[in-house]
């Protein structure tokens, strides 16, 4: 199954240039639940773009959806025009790039066997692991900084690390957008800082677009371009960290009375809760 | 490890319907019986036949015969009902009843063991003591196997569950070994409830009124362990002497009616399930209903096998019938529990494998060439140990190589088959027996046999193909809702298991001709191959480890669970069918030869792990050859063990592979 050749975004493109994900109306009902409804939104390449609300904002099924891994009630998603549906599976890997809220255990393989797994799109089944495939994985680990973890098993590893590993097999995917479900939501502040930067700037050096699930506003205001707030499934804030971060603002998001100071150094805006 | 909520949390679906649903039981048992004595004896014959005074055979048959049958499920069904009501409430766990916790297998192998070993001590009372002594010492291994999680509710059912299995395999070894005279035991131990006079009925009647006394007086005590054994403590209650007190009146049960009647399965889980769904809270209330439900449905139970029997009404055991519902019963409460204990697939990822120096595969494979070796050339007869001498070979090869080949090809596809499981659903318990894949392809040979088609063996690798992949898809949806969890799986699996059981029992029991090898079958003998046969299993399971390497891509990412095979582009639904597929081929042809029962697809794979099959690829060839050597292994111990006699290869590899099986389980 080979890609058709396709221009990144065409001419007759409905939404204007550089539009990536282009979604509209979409309604998520589970169970007689709904859990989103009528979201629509157009995420633009290059941006790198938070989901903050409270759990079971639906920040995590928007994501989700975005990965392909479940589908929409209602409503459509356009992928570089393309529905998402109309993408074969390794076509859509070799774009978009999913890393789950809680990487499963990798049975016991070790970090560089599992960045090598971040191939499979461009290989497939049978085809070679050609030389250029052992650069990308290679380029992975460099840009990781997950080189001395290639000979470890990965579940060895601690909570930050086993990140990066995982982040490592999402290079080697190369793909040029990154999904991220709460990449931080398990490890301590040091990591969180440590992750975050590489996330952002893996973003500037090689142009990817990221969406990322984050539960910390602080964080998320800090590393993203723009916030996208969702309560009870419906998108209800959307805009930079700078306009978003207002006391009014975040207590629509969180329901709860929140304040903001500044940063003593810098000077960037920090919410707290009153 | 969660603690268990969901015991008194299922969700009372009202109390109208599940009384009603009683109601309806015990009126279509009490018109089906009314029914079945009428047919037996004209009622206007029935006051003579009461008083005894007809010397006619068929009354008094119909008093000797059908009514103490009637009155033996009362009380079985009602000391069931109560010995799982009292499980269910000691261990705090919705799936415990005698035969899930492999109490009534234990008593019946002890019986077994009885009958052959002091036939003359097996009157009633030392029959009860055997059982006694067999149902407790199961019950100490599996509570043994699961010390620390005793609350964990699959892992015990799990072990239960193992036990019986194993105490039904060395049953089954022993039936092999006495056939002529044992064969009776088949019928009885799967819970047949045909009675030549009241004996039993005047037996079991006091002994239960008095166990059930007992509990009576203890009840208080009893409805404090509800609260959770912190609660209770500070409540006063010795819990512990309570949980002992509990587990040995709850065998006593369990064994008395073992020892009347034989095993019959799931009366005890489905009784107290029942009364739980009408929403009764209280202790007290739910012994009493259990025990009348419990009583209901096994008379119901057994009044429509007598129906749909008719004559053949003395030869198919209720047990085998109650089993063959309890099968799906125990997977639909498994699929409300919402609670899952632990997560076994951490457990067993994050073992550190050993580091193999060399190549281990080129050991494993000098290795297998060794056995092959001794498989065909050192065999003993009334003299001794001998290796062939060069003269020999050419009039013991043609013997001895068609079976070692067929060992050989069956080891190898298990193996093979094993890792691709475990791989497929990320679950290192996971194996073509484990999972019930191999039970489907047993059920599907044994349905074969009973159409009226001439049973060749593509038919039966057919039939059993078809049967393996049934299995396996009822598998994968039902664990759909759950990701595939491990525990939940690995029951289901052992549920379809139970389901073939019964059905192989009621297959025997039925008396056809056709049947008469099934038994050596299911223990899985190689003796019968023939050099076409094995060749031909050779070449199938060369083929399908080629075809499993080509999956071997999909294979090294399917573990690493749905979500992230799906992100990298692998098509999902086609891989896992095309790899189900394959699987059940594999397993179904490795099953004509051996038999259902080897635990190799478990042992082999798991090995291969421990020595650094961590890729897809390596860990196949590893498993492939390790089950290849297990089972050559198995197959020559089982020819020499007990010279002249021969164990069949997949008995040995059974015995072998439980203890395994249970060690893995105990590591958690």
């Amino acid at each position: 199954m080979s890609a058709p050749p396709m221009a990144p975004y065409a001419a007759e493109d409905r939404t204007g240039p550089g539009i990536l994900f282009d979604i509209e109306r979409v309604n998520v009902v589970l169970e007689r639940r709904t859990i989103l409804s009528s979201v629509s939104l157009a995420i633009k390449r290059g941006q790198v773009l938070g989901l903050i609300g409270h759990n079971g904002s639906g920040k995590s099924t928007l994501i989700r959806l975005l990965a392909r891994q479940s589908r929409p009630t209602a409503g459509s998603i356009h992928f570089l025009n393309r529905t998402l549906d109309a993408w074969g599976h390794r076509d859509f890997a070799r774009q978009v790039a999913y890393l789950p809220q809680l990487p499963p255990a990798a049975g016991g393989l070790l970090g560089r066997e599992l960045v090598a797994l971040g191939r499979f799109p461009w290989h497939g089944a049978l085809g070679r692991f050609t030389l250029d495939d052992h650069r990308h994985v290679e380029d992975a680990l460099a840009m990781t900084d997950t080189a001395i973890f290639a000979d470890r098993a990965v579940d060895t590893l601690s909570g930050g690390e086993r990140q990066r590993v995982w982040l490592a097999m999402l290079m080697a995917q190369n793909a040029s957008v990154l999904l991220l479900d709460e990449p931080t939501s398990a490890l301590d502040l040091a990591h969180q800082v440590d992750v975050l930067t590489l996330v952002q700037r893996l973003a500037r050096e090689r142009g990817l677009t990221i969406i990322v699930v984050l539960h910390e506003i602080n964080m998320a205001a800090r590393f993203c371009d723009r916030l996208v707030a969702l309560r009870a499934g419906r998108i209800i804030e959307d805009d930079t960290p700078q306009r978003l971060m207002r006391s009014v603002t975040l207590e629509r998001v969180f329901g709860l009375p929140m304040g903001i100071i500044s940063h003593p150094e810098g000077g960037h805006p920090i919410a707290y809760v009153r | 490890m969660k603690d268990v909520r969901t015991h008194n949390g299922a969700a009372p679906s009202g109390k109208g319907p599940t009384l009603l649903l009683t109601a309806l039981l015990f009126a279509s048992a009490l018109v089906l019986t009314l029914w079945s004595l009428s047919v037996q004896l004209p009622i206007r014959q029935w006051p003579d036949a009461l008083g005894g005074s007809d010397p006619d055979i068929a009354s008094i048959v119909w008093r000797e015969g059908a009514l103490p049958r009637l009155a033996v499920s009362w009380l079985a069904g009602l000391a069931l009902g109560v010995a799982g009501a009292l499980f269910q409430q000691v261990l705090r766990n919705p799936l415990a009843e005698p035969s899930t916790l492999g109490v009534s297998a234990g008593a019946q192998l002890a019986l077994v063991v009885g009958t052959l070993l002091a036939p003359n001590l097996m009157n009633p009372w030392g029959r009860e003591v055997t059982a006694f002594a067999g149902a407790a010492l199961a019950l100490l291994l599996v509570l043994s196997l699961v010390r620390a999680r005793l609350l964990a509710t699959t892992t015990l059912v799990l072990a239960g569950l193992i036990v019986t299995f194993y105490a039904g395999s060395l049953s089954s070894l022993l039936v092999i070994f006495n056939h002529d005279y044992l064969q009776t035991i088949f019928i009885w131990g799967s819970g047949s409830l045909v009675q030549n006079g009241w004996d039993n009925v005047l037996y079991l009647l006091p002994s239960i009124a008095g166990i059930i006394g007992l509990i009576a007086l203890m009840h208080r005590s009893l409805a404090l362990l509800d609260l959770g054994e912190e609660a209770a403590r500070g409540l006063g209650l010795h819990v512990g002497r309570m949980r002992l007190l509990g587990l040995v009146l709850a065998t006593i049960l369990a064994s008395l009616t073992v020892s009347a009647v034989g095993v019959v399965g799931f009366v005890g889980l489905a009784a107290p399930a029942l009364v739980r769904q009408t929403g009764i809270r209280r202790f007290s209330a739910r012994l009493v209903w259990s025990a009348i439900v419990g009583c209901v449905l096994l008379w119901l139970s057994d009044q429509i096998v007598q129906a749909a029997f008719g004559s053949a009404r003395e030869l198919v055991p209720t047990g085998a019938m109650t089993a063959l519902l309890g099968g799906p019963l125990l997977i639909y409460l498994m699929h409300r529990l919402k609670t899952v204990d632990i997560n076994l697939t951490n457990a067993a990822s994050t073992a550190q494998s050993y580091r193999v120096y060399g190549r281990p595969l080129l050991w494993l494979a000098s290795f297998l060439l060794v056995l092959l070796l001794i498989a065909l050339l050192v065999g003993r007869d009334s003299s001794g140990w001998h290796w062939a001498s060069s003269g020999q070979i050419e009039t013991l090869l043609p013997w001895r190589w068609p079976r070692v080949t067929a060992a050989l090809a069956a080891g190898l596809m298990l193996g093979v088959t094993g890792a691709l499981l475990q791989r497929l659903t990320g679950n290192p318990m996971a194996s073509p027996e484990v999972l019930g894949l191999s039970s489907g392809v047993a059920i599907g040979i044994v349905v074969l046999l009973t159409l009226p088609i001439v049973p060749s063996r593509p038919a039966q690798l057919g039939a059993g193909a078809l049967g393996g992949c049934l299995a396996m898809l009822l598998l994968l949806l039902l664990g759909r809702r759950s990701d595939l969890a491990p525990e939940q799986m690995l029951l289901g699996g052992v549920a379809i298991g139970t389901a073939m059981s019964a059905l192989t029992s009621i297959a025997m029991a039925s008396g056809d001709p056709r049947m008469s090898g099934l038994l050596t079958w299911l223990a899985g003998s190689t003796w019968s191959v023939d050099p076409q046969t094995a060749l031909l299993a050779i070449i199938a399971g060369v083929v399908g480890t080629v075809g499993a390497l080509g999956m071997c891509r999909w294979l090294d990412i399917l573990p690493l669970g749905p979500a992230t095979a799906q992100t990298l582009g692998l098509p999902l639904v086609r891989a896992r069918l095309l790899l189900v597929a394959l699987a059940a081929l594999l397993t179904a042809t490795a099953t004509l030869l051996v038999g259902p029962l080897s635990f190799v697809g478990l042992m082999a794979p798991h090995m291969a792990r421990f020595l650094g099959g961590r890729l897809a690829w390596r860990h196949l060839c590893m498993a492939g050859l390790l089950g290849a050597a297990i089972m050559v292994a198995a197959d020559w111990l089982g020819r020499m063990i007990l010279f002249p006699y021969e164990i069949p290869a997949g008995l040995v590899a059974t015995l072998i592979g439980t203890p395994y099986l249970l060690w893995l389980l105990r590591q958690r």
